[in-house]
Parts: C-alpha cells; sequence; structure tokens
C-alpha cells in the first residue's frame, strides 16, 4: 500500500474535521473522492499535507511504509506528497517562472509543460495574482507536473474550469498520473477530490470514496458510484448510509 | 538678489540655523565631523583608483570603468575623484564649475531647498564640499543613464555634496547614484540635492545605498516638475552593510499642470539601525497625480519609520500611498505614517497601509510545492520587496534585479 490511513480524527481550532476516517490507495491507484460541500474533502488534503492548523487528534497516517502522522510539510512533499490545492493564495512578487525554475530540471520543461497547460503567456505573471478559478487550477497542475510526485492529491481540479479548457486538465492529469511523468518510471498513485465527478470522464480512476460529516461512509467501483451520486444528488447517498446503519442496528 | 548677496545670504543663514534640530530622527553633533580635510584627487582612469573602493562601489551596483557606457561622476569623501561625459546631450559639471554661472546660481542653488530647514541643510552649505550637476539639453532623450557614486571612506568625514538636476524642456534623463562607505566607516552624510523637471520632460532617478553600521545619513531632497513633467523616484536600501541612522524626506513639488510623480523606496532594516524614510508631494497643479508607493522589512532590532504625504491644492489631483511593512522578528519595528490632506474638493486622495508578519499560509504554499523554509521565506520576502518602478530603462531593471538576488538571500 502506497498510503495507508487509519481511523484518523482531525481538529482545526477545537472544531472536528475529520472523523475516524480510513482510506487507503495503492501503487500505482487513482481513487476519487466525492461528496458535499463542507464534508471534509479538502481538510483531508490539508491534513495529509501537515498543514499545521490541521491537529491529528487520533490515528495515523503511513506512506510508503513509513508513519507521517507527526512529519512536516516538507518532510511528507521530500517523500513524495504533492497538492494541487483548491483555493491557492495570490503570491504578489513571485511568477510563475520564479517558483517553476525551483522545481523543474531545465527551463525547456518549464516551457512545454506551460505550453502543455496552455499556461505560456501566465509564466512571468504574479502568481494567481488576477487569475480565473480556472486558470488557478491549471496553475496548481503546472507546478505538480514539474513535482513529479509519487501521489499526487488534486483537490477539485475540474471545478471552475470552462469546457475548453477541460480537456486540457483532463490531458494534464492524465500525463501527471502516467509513469512517464516519474524518474523512477514507477506509476504515480492519485486521490482527485471532485464535487461534480467531471474529472471521472477523463482520468481511470480505480474506485471512489464517498465522504460525508468528515468520514467516509461508502466507497465502489467509479463507474458506478459517480453517476449514481451524479443522477441521484448526495442526500441519495446519504439516505443509503443511512438506510444500511439502520439495517446493521436491527440486524444486531 | 546678485550672485554675490544670494551667497551671502546663504551663509549667514545657514550659521544662524546650524543649532536647528530637525524633528525626525534622532539628533546628531554635526561639529565632530567637520574637521576632515580632502584625501583624494581627481583621477583620469578610473583603474587608478583602490580595488576595494571599486568593488565596494560595485557593490551598490554602479560600474564606472566598465563595460556599461554612461557618463559619470564620482565623489569620495570631499573630492571630485573622477568624471566622465560621453553624451552630448546630458552636461555634466561639479558644482564648483557650476557655480560660476550667474544664471545657474540665481535659477538653481537653493531654490527649492531652506538652507536653514535643519543643522543639516545648514552645515552643507557652510561645510560640504562637492556635488554633481547634471543637465539634460531641450528636446533630447539619452536612454543611457547617467552614474552618479558619492563614497565615504575617510573616518569622521562629512560629506555633504550639493547636486543639481535639471530636464530641459521635453527631454528625458536617467540618473542613477549609488551612495555607500567603506565597511566600519564613521561618517556623516548629508547630500543636498535639487531637481528641476521641466515642461514635458522626464527624470527617472534611481538610488542604491548601502552605508557601514557606524554611518549617519540625512540626505535632503526638493524636486519642482512643471507642465506635463514627470519624475519618478525610487530608493533603494537593502542596508547590507547596515547602518547606523538615516533620515530623510524628499518632496516633490508637482507645480505644473498633468505633472506627475512615482515615488518608491524599499528599505530593509537590520542590526540596530533606525530609519526614518518619508516621500512627500504637494499637488499645486491641475490634474496633477502621485504614487507613493514603500515597503520595509524589518529583522535584528531595527526600527523603521515609513512617512508618505500627499498634499493637494489643486483641482483634479490624484494621489494614491501604500505603504506595507513586514516585520521578521520581535525587537525590530515598523511605523507607518501615511498623511493625505486637501483644501479643494475635487480631488482622489486614497491610501493604504498594512504591517504584519508573512503569511504562514504562504509560506505552506511554498512548502507544498517542495521548497524549504528558509528559501520559502527568503523567495516572500524578496516577492515582497518587488515594485515596479515605471520608465526605468532595462539595463537599470537588470542591475536593481541583481542588487535583489544578492541582497535578500540571508533575509
Amino acid at each position: 500500500m502506497l498510503l495507508d490511513i487509519r481511523n484518523l480524527t482531525v481538529e482545526v481550532e477545537g472544531k472536528t474535521v475529520l472523523k475516524n476516517l480510513s482510506l487507503s490507495i495503492g501503487f500505482g491507484e487513482t481513487v476519487l473522492l466525492m461528496g458535499p460541500n463542507g464534508s471534509g474533502k479538502s481538510s483531508l488534503i490539508y491534513t495529509l499535507m501537515g498543514n499545521p492548523q490541521y491537529k491529528i487528534k487520533s490515528g495515523s497516517i503511513v506512506f510508503k511504509g513509513r508513519d507521517i502522522t507527526n512529519f512536516s510539510t516538507e518532510e511528507r512533499v521530500k517523500l513524495g506528497l504533492g497538492a494541487a490545492l483548491q483555493f491557492p493564495p495570490k503570491i504578489y512578487g513571485i511568477t510563475l517562472r520564479n517558483l517553476a525554475k525551483k522545481l523543474a530540471k531545465n527551463d525547456a520543461e518549464i516551457d512545454s509543460t506551460a505550453s502543455l497547460l496552455n499556461l505560456t503567456s501566465f509564466l512571468d505573471r504574479e502568481i494567481n495574482v488576477g487569475f480565473s478559478g480556472g486558470e488557478m487550477k491549471r496553475v496548481e497542475i503546472f507546478f505538480l507536473l514539474l513535482q513529479k510526485p509519487s501521489l499526487a492529491l488534486l483537490d477539485e481540479p475540474d471545478s471552475g474550469v470552462d469546457i475548453e479548457n477541460m480537456t486540457v486538465v483532463g490531458k494534464a492529469i492524465g500525463k501527471l498520473l502516467s509513469d512517464s511523468n516519474n524518474t523512477a518510471m514507477k506509476k504515480p498513485s492519485g486521490l482527485i477530490v471532485t464535487h461534480l465527478g467531471h474529472i471521472s470522464r477523463y482520468v481511470l480512476t480505480h474506485r471512489t470514496y464517498i465522504m460525508q460529516n468528515g468520514a467516509i461512509i461508502c466507497y465502489g467501483p467509479t463507474e458506478n458510484l459517480v453517476n449514481d451520486v451524479l443522477k441521484h444528488g448526495f442526500d441519495w447517498c446519504i439516505k443509503c448510509y443511512d438506510d444500511r446503519l439502520s439495517c446493521k442496528q436491527v440486524g444486531e | 538678489m546678485n550672485m554675490g548677496e544670494k551667497i551671502e545670504f546663504l551663509n549667514n543663514r545657514a550659521k544662524m540655523s546650524l543649532q536647528n534640530r530637525c524633528p525626525y530622527g534622532p539628533d546628531v553633533d554635526v561639529s565632530s565631523y567637520i574637521k576632515s580635510e580632502n584625501s583624494f584627487k581627481e583621477v583620469e582612469d578610473i583603474g587608478l583608483l583602490p580595488e576595494n573602493v571599486v568593488e565596494r562601489i560595485k557593490s551598490v551596483g554602479i560600474d564606472l570603468g566598465g563595460s556599461i557606457k554612461s557618463s559619470s561622476y564620482l565623489q569620495i569623501d570631499h573630492s571630485l575623484v573622477y568624471k566622465r561625459k560621453l553624451y552630448p546631450n546630458v552636461e555634466i559639471l561639479s558644482l564648483d564649475e557650476a557655480l560660476n554661472d550667474k544664471y545657474f546660481v540665481e535659477n538653481y542653488f537653493w531654490n527649492l531647498i531652506d538652507v536653514g530647514q535643519d543643522k543639516f541643510t545648514a552645515a552643507a552649505q557652510l561645510y560640504g564640499k562637492g556635488g554633481y550637476v547634471i543637465i539634460s539639453k531641450e528636446n533630447s532623450i539619452t536612454e543611457s543613464p547617467v552614474q552618479a557614486c558619492l563614497f565615504i571612506k575617510g573616518t569622521e568625514v562629512f560629506q555633504a555634496p550639493h547636486n543639481i538636476v535639471v530636464a530641459e524642456p521635453n527631454s528625458v534623463l536617467h540618473v542613477v547614484t549609488g551612495c555607500a562607505a567603506m565597511p566600519e566607516t564613521v561618517g556623516l552624510h548629508a547630500g543636498i540635492t535639487e531637481f528641476y523637471v521641466k515642461k514635458n520632460s522626464t527624470v527617472t532617478f534611481t538610488m542604491i545605498h548601502d552605508w557601514s553600521r557606524a554611518a549617519h545619513v540625512r540626505p535632503r531632497t526638493a524636486v519642482v516638475v512643471e507642465d506635463g513633467g514627470t519624475f519618478i523616484n525610487n530608493y533603494i536600501n537593502l542596508n547590507v552593510s547596515g547602518l547606523n541612522s538615516l533620515q530623510s524626506y524628499p518632496i516633490v513639488y508637482l507645480k505644473g499642470e498633468n505633472s506627475r510623480t512615482f515615488m518608491s523606496s524599499i528599505i530593509v532594516g537590520r542590526s540596530n539601525s533606525y530609519i526614518d524614510l518619508g516621500s512627500a508631494v504637494k499637488a499645486t497643479g491641475k490634474n496633477s497625480s502621485a504614487e507613493i508607493i514603500s515597503r520595509a522589512v524589518s529583522t535584528d532590532s531595527s526600527k523603521i519609520v515609513s512617512r508618505a504625504r500627499i498634499s493637494s491644492e489643486a483641482s483634479g489631483v490624484k494621489g494614491h500611498i501604500e505603504c506595507r511593512g513586514l516585520i521578521l522578528n520581535d525587537g525590530s519595528g515598523i511605523w507607518t505614517v501615511p498623511e493625505l490632506d486637501s483644501i479643494v474638493k475635487d480631488v482622489e486622495l486614497t491610501h493604504e497601509a498594512a504591517v504584519g508578519k508573512l503569511s504562514e499560509e504562504l509560506i505552506f504554499y511554498l512548502l507544498t510545492k517542495g521548497i524549504e523554509r528558509d528559501e520559502a521565506v527568503s523567495m516572500l520576502v524578496r516577492g515582497f520587496l518587488e515594485v515596479r518602478v515605471p520608465s526605468l530603462p532595462t539595463l537599470i531593471e537588470k542591475q536593481i534585479k541583481i542588487l535583489m538576488e544578492s541582497s535578500t538571500k540571508f533575509l
């Protein structure tokens, strides 16, 4: 297993955002994480990246066989975690190229990656300053492609992206998760958080998790689950879960 | 008042003002600095200067003998050491040469700054020596910047050159000055600089300062901008070598209709430096506009007061002040003092000021991208100090970039 999260409970400013959450991702696997707004999807990404505001109360995170529960962000990134954040900050005074230069092998890689994401004309602009939501998503994937993580955490890469650029984003994520984008020639793994599931049309995923109130309430093959959610909405999912819970209770 | 009478008047007023304290910044006993004598002679070739002096001058972005083709002026302590005129449209004189001209004295010598303003202006008139005079000819554009360097090498030197820059109508002039001192030099610098930006002219003035830990710096600068003229002021003091104290509050008089100014200052406070730096604009020309931008970073136990003032007395004036301060550690401090005032209603004056620490959100973001913490902090500080100054020639922009890269590494 590449990533193994066991019974994780996390608080932010005293409020519980993840409750006893367990999830695992194998080598080369890509999984989808769906759930309504506020269900804790982004909290999971921040927790995995070691944001100090997210306090782990119990449980563990094992990555590449090492317990990284108490690792700093720097250590986690060194080990191979990378993220495309849902709401990345604006950074005045630092251009895309400035940061890309720290991550890329050479200028040619910066240029070709920017071109893949239609970002060539953005390279000398300050990061996210005056960018649209969709442009920021592309910027995040651009940096991830240069970073080449073993596990890419993508938080809502498809929200706010217009139809023309959805293909671009889909293709870029496809590249990110293909073995050609890893120096060790090992196929990277992915955790893709999505609200609407659009991205599942562009990226092959192994399974989908549904999240509600900081916990995983269901998982299964992406095809069935995404279709069901899109058709019936998350309420249906939640009801199904509640029904299963009550059945279980009756059974007990 | 004829020329002789004017000089006599200036000297008398200066004598009466030698005890006038400046309302800003710590007081300095001027008398202990005014004893030293000249120590340098003018050289024909810059190669004749001591190597350590040339290197130190390069550290403030001035390359006198090198690849950059530009007109130059170098003053060490009190003496004019080197002067080179390369372009026919830009005149470079020493102040002493210019003072032989009656018209010059009457029109440009102490016409913008009151010699009795404080003890520093007074001492500059009475004991100051040297200074450059740069005049761009009417209807001329000179892209290559004039380089001027004021350097303190001796000990307990009072260096107070009087510089005068005149841009005749419809001319474009770029001036870069590097001011520095040899390490550990005890000195007081109180340069006087007057700018006359005439009709439809543009002057950019870039100053790169790096003094020594024991230096006190009190420059006095004033600028007048006529109809359609533009004055761009770009002050950079990354304070790599530290300084004891710096106080300066240059003022731009936007006298002409549609005149404009952009004043930026970038300051880093290190060790126990005390820095009180401002930019003031008085707009009396209709539809004139002013923008003042400052970035201050305090480290160690340095203190920075960042002042900005725009006063309007004419309709259609637009002005904006942006003061931002970044405090890198407890024990250092930043005070911002933005002021706006107007006595007419048809104006648009705004300001924004912010003081605080580096955002943890931004640091976290860069960490997630694989940047190490120290480097993330240094990138963010460097980004914070980035100000886009309009109208600068690319040569100056490049020089500043190199300087910023090398001087902010350890922040």
